[in-house]
């Protein structure tokens, strides 16, 4: 409501990734053809804490957390869908996950070793 | 993929142009609603699946079934499912298939709420707090004090005088029918054209004069500007130059009022540039957050000095501004006295029993200059200043229905303008003779006692003087 307020378009999705790929495809779109901001209102949940410094069960119940953690984590929705469209598996995600491991592990190993390697 | 996407963009740009959101806007007038807006979010004792209840374990095949629609991108969902929520914090969200953009500005604006037609008539079917004869003669005469007060006060500025001056030309149904429906418990934070509210509360044309020409009976001791009045015992506080500063202030105000049980209400005003101000921003979250009784009273007078409202925002004036914090709303003819006392008299009404914050937004027009070191006719036509003046003057408007009701004649008329000028004309003879108030007054008041650092400017201002007594205003006493 506040983008009306302002004279803004505006929209609101969160946790699904195509439907926020498509938003923001299509804000940006009108951004540039129409020359007029656009708004989009992402309804998401910080899963973790706020920073290191906080402990986030002290103001929000634990099982709260776990629904969105769980439940409604945009990640495995995803990776459904991926599966789905069979462009992904098991295999594939096993593979990632163990490249990723290996590269943090380097990293954090050898910090200063490789000063032109692209952090991802 | 991509022209898939920028096919389906065109298709919901064309979708956008057919179906703007229009979304409700809450009109109040007098009867009152006891909706509140939703609970804040609860979580649910348990999780799906880790719970035998029904209502849980339904909750979790229509999770599954969501979840199937949602991979469905193509699917165009015309119509939303009511089963498809999400348990967002702050409430329940409904899900949609729908990419649709929320129009920057609806189609149609906001209404316009107003009693008394062009001709001082009230509308058929209108909805509004009677005015009975008392009331309304007193409301009259206010107007035309106010009126009277401007055009002499601007004159008096023009002769050199008084350093500065502004008027109310042109908004005088704004500020005398809203002090008209206000108590005088209620705390006035004033922008700084609502001189009216407190000459209704009984601020004495004498103090006016006197404020205007800084001098030992100004209650703010010549330290201010002309018209920045302010009176404890009226409950006005001091106007503040800077916009927007009173607007966060007057929350405050109505918090303490709500925390002591007051039967009152904090009252605040500003014009529609104090609304592009981030004090603004922070008046009305804060309001709607703490849940303040406060009325805010926006005179969208078109013109933020030289800037139109077009130029200021694209939104549907302030009115909208009102449901992006939360807070209830309405559009007023800010020339129509009735409406507006009708508007107020229920916003204070809501804000003090349901402890919550109000906007109104009321339309009207700066016939006059920003103040007297401004010239409108550089940046505005004529044409439409002469429009407002005449056709849709306020004063005038509201005479027609008093006369209609046989409460005033010329008659009246004539003794009221002409002992209202007598009056301020003796006034300000007062006024002027009256000696200005001592240099130690620029240092007092702020602390108990003068800290060391004011009491060594104190006394390098005094040296200075006595090098450079020619260099000072000599009425001033040392």
């Amino acid at each position: 409501m506040k983008g009306q307020a302002y004279g803004v378009r505006s929209i609101g999705d969160g946790n699904d990734a195509p439907a926020i790929y498509s938003a923001i495809q299509a804000a940006r779109q009108m951004a540039i053809t129409e020359e007029r901001p656009i708004l989009i209102e992402a309804l998401t949940y910080r899963v973790g804490h706020h920073t290191t410094s906080d402990d986030s069960t002290k103001y929000r119940p634990a099982n709260e957390i776990e629904w969105w953690r769980l439940t409604r984590d945009p990640v495995a929705r995803f990776r459904k869908w991926i599966e789905k469209n069979g462009w992904w598996n098991d295999m594939a995600e096993s593979q990632l996950i163990n490249n990723l491991r290996q590269q943090a592990r380097y990293t954090s190993l050898n910090p200063l070793i490789d000063d032109n390697w692209i952090p991802f | 993929m991509t022209s898939w996407l920028l096919g389906r963009s065109s298709r919901i740009l064309i979708h956008q142009q057919q179906q703007l959101h229009k979304g409700p806007f809450l009109n109040y007038n007098s009867s009152c609603s006891s909706f509140r807006s939703t609970e804040p979010f609860r979580c649910r004792d348990a999780l799906p699946g880790k719970n035998s209840s029904p209502t849980l374990f339904r909750f979790w095949r229509h999770e599954s079934t969501k979840a199937e629609a949602q991979l469905e991108l193509e699917q165009d969902v015309t119509e939303d499912d009511p089963k498809q929520i999400i348990d967002f914090p702050g409430g329940k969200v409904g899900f949609t298939s729908e990419m649709r953009f929320i129009s920057e500005s609806p189609q149609k604006r906001v209404p316009c709420y107003r009693v008394l037609d062009g001709n001082g008539e009230i509308l058929k079917y209108s909805d509004y707090v009677q005015v009975g004869k008392e009331m309304g003669v007193k409301m009259y005469s206010d107007m035309v004090t106010l009126q009277t007060m401007d055009s002499i006060f601007y004159e008096v500025q023009r002769q050199g005088r008084i350093s500065f001056y502004l008027t109310q030309m042109g908004e005088e149904a704004v500020n005398i029918a809203s002090a008209a429906a206000l108590s005088p418990d209620d705390i006035i934070l004033p922008q700084y054209r609502e001189p009216g509210v407190l000459l209704w509360r009984g601020f004495t044309l004498q103090q006016f004069v006197h404020q205007c020409f800084g001098n030992t009976h100004d209650f703010g001791k010549g330290r201010q500007m002309p018209i920045h009045y302010g009176s404890n015992k009226h409950n006005y506080f001091t106007v503040s130059s800077p916009i927007a500063t009173q607007l966060p202030q007057a929350v405050g105000a109505a918090y303490s009022l709500k925390m002591d049980g007051k039967s009152a209400c904090a009252v605040t005003f500003c014009g529609d540039g104090a609304t592009s101000e981030g004090d603004f921003h922070a008046a009305m979250n804060f309001a709607a957050v703490m849940e303040a009784p406060v009325v805010f009273i926006c005179r969208n007078n078109g013109w933020a000095i030289s800037t139109p409202v077009e130029d200021q925002f694209r939104s549907d004036g302030i009115v909208v501004k009102g449901k992006a914090y939360g807070i209830w709303s309405i559009r007023v003819d800010g020339n129509d006295a009735l409406a507006v006392y009708s508007a107020v008299h229920t916003a204070r009404e809501i804000a003090i029993r349901e402890k919550r914050p109000v906007l109104i937004e009321a339309l009207t027009y700066r016939v006059g200059h920003h103040s007297t070191s401004d010239d409108s006719t550089k940046y505005r036509g004529t044409g439409e200043i002469e429009y407002w003046k005449t056709a849709r003057n306020p004063v005038n408007r509201f005479k027609r229905w008093v006369e209609r009701n046989d409460w005033w004649s010329d008659k009246d008329e004539l003794e009221l303008r002409s002992s209202v000028r007598k009056q301020l004309m003796h006034a300000i003879q007062v006024a002027e003779k009256a000696q200005k108030p001592p240099l130690e007054d620029l240092f007092s008041d702020v602390y108990d006692q003068l800290p060391s650092n004011l009491q060594e400017q104190e006394r390098l201002l005094r040296k200075t003087i006595q090098k450079h007594p020619k260099d000072y205003p000599s009425d001033v006493p040392l």
